[in-house]
């Protein structure tokens, strides 16, 4: 099947098989290996993409239900060689280890400070439910979050 | 800032591809000819694959690369330990 979508403001027209994964088109097709796979089973969140301003495991979305939408990825969180916000504040706080779960984490705070500017720690927990590390243990990740916002 | 190394945290320099998705982990990647393998596992614990059992032949992703089946490993690949010892059929 043919889809169009526009993925970190690049236009893509691509061929898809009907049950291939969102995730898939993403690393495979369009080979922007920055979204990573945990789990596959929407558990932990490595996968997260914003899909038309929502934070999405694509893990769990067909690369078919992607079709017209616009879609934010690591890849394109770092705007002319400027790290976003985020991204500093997860590198100056050691709010990663091995990094496999970092884009997720990135993508799913990105959209927590655009719905919500200035979370309290709970909230930041709470927004980053849907994510899993295997390395931090969460208090530099909510740190990070932290500081992005006051610094958005 | 010699002074200050000891005792303070240090900015880690593999962070910037990590925070950006241009670190390459196993699964990113690609290599000329690269080809994938999947196990089938037994369905029952305590059962051990027979070289005169075929499974379902999988479409080959080249025909350079074909799906292997029992009767082509090695014979070792059968002599596996079972945890039933002597009770387990051969
Ligand atoms: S890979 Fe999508 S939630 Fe784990
Ligand atoms: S940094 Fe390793 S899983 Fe989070």
């Amino acid at each position: 099947m043919q889809i169009s979508l526009t993925v970190n403001g690049r236009p893509y027209t691509v061929d898809v098989e009907p049950r291939m994964l969102l995730v898939h088109l993403l690393r495979d097709v369009l080979d922007l290996t920055g979204t990573n796979v945990g789990c596959d089973t929407s558990q932990c969140g490595a996968c997260t993409v914003i899909i038309d301003g929502r934070a999405v495991k694509s893990c769990t979305v067909l690369a078919v239900q992607a079709d017209g939408t616009d879609i934010l990825t690591i890849e394109g969180l770092a705007k002319d060689g400027e790290l976003h916000p985020l991204q500093e504040a997860f590198w100056n706080n050691h709010g990663l280890q091995c990094g496999y779960c970092t884009p997720g984490m990135i993508m799913t705070a990105y959209y927590l400070l655009q719905t919500n500017p200035t979370p309290s720690e709970e909230e930041i927990r709470h927004g980053l439910e849907g994510n899993i590390c295997r390395c931090t243990g969460y208090h530099n990740i909510v740190r990070a979050v932290q500081e992005a916002a006051q610094r958005m | 800032m010699a002074e200050k190394l000891l005792g303070s945290a240090i900015r880690r320099r593999e962070d910037p591809a990590l925070i950006t998705g241009r670190a390459k982990y196993t699964d990113d990647l690609k290599l000329p000819n690269m080809a994938y393998v999947a196990i089938l596992r037994a369905v029952l614990t305590p059962t051990r694959a027979s070289p005169a059992w075929t499974p379902p032949r999988p479409k080959p992703l080249t025909e350079s690369w074909p799906s292997l089946r029992p009767s082509t490993w090695p014979k070792a690949a059968f002599q596996a330990k079972c945890p039933w010892a002597g009770s387990c059929p051969t």
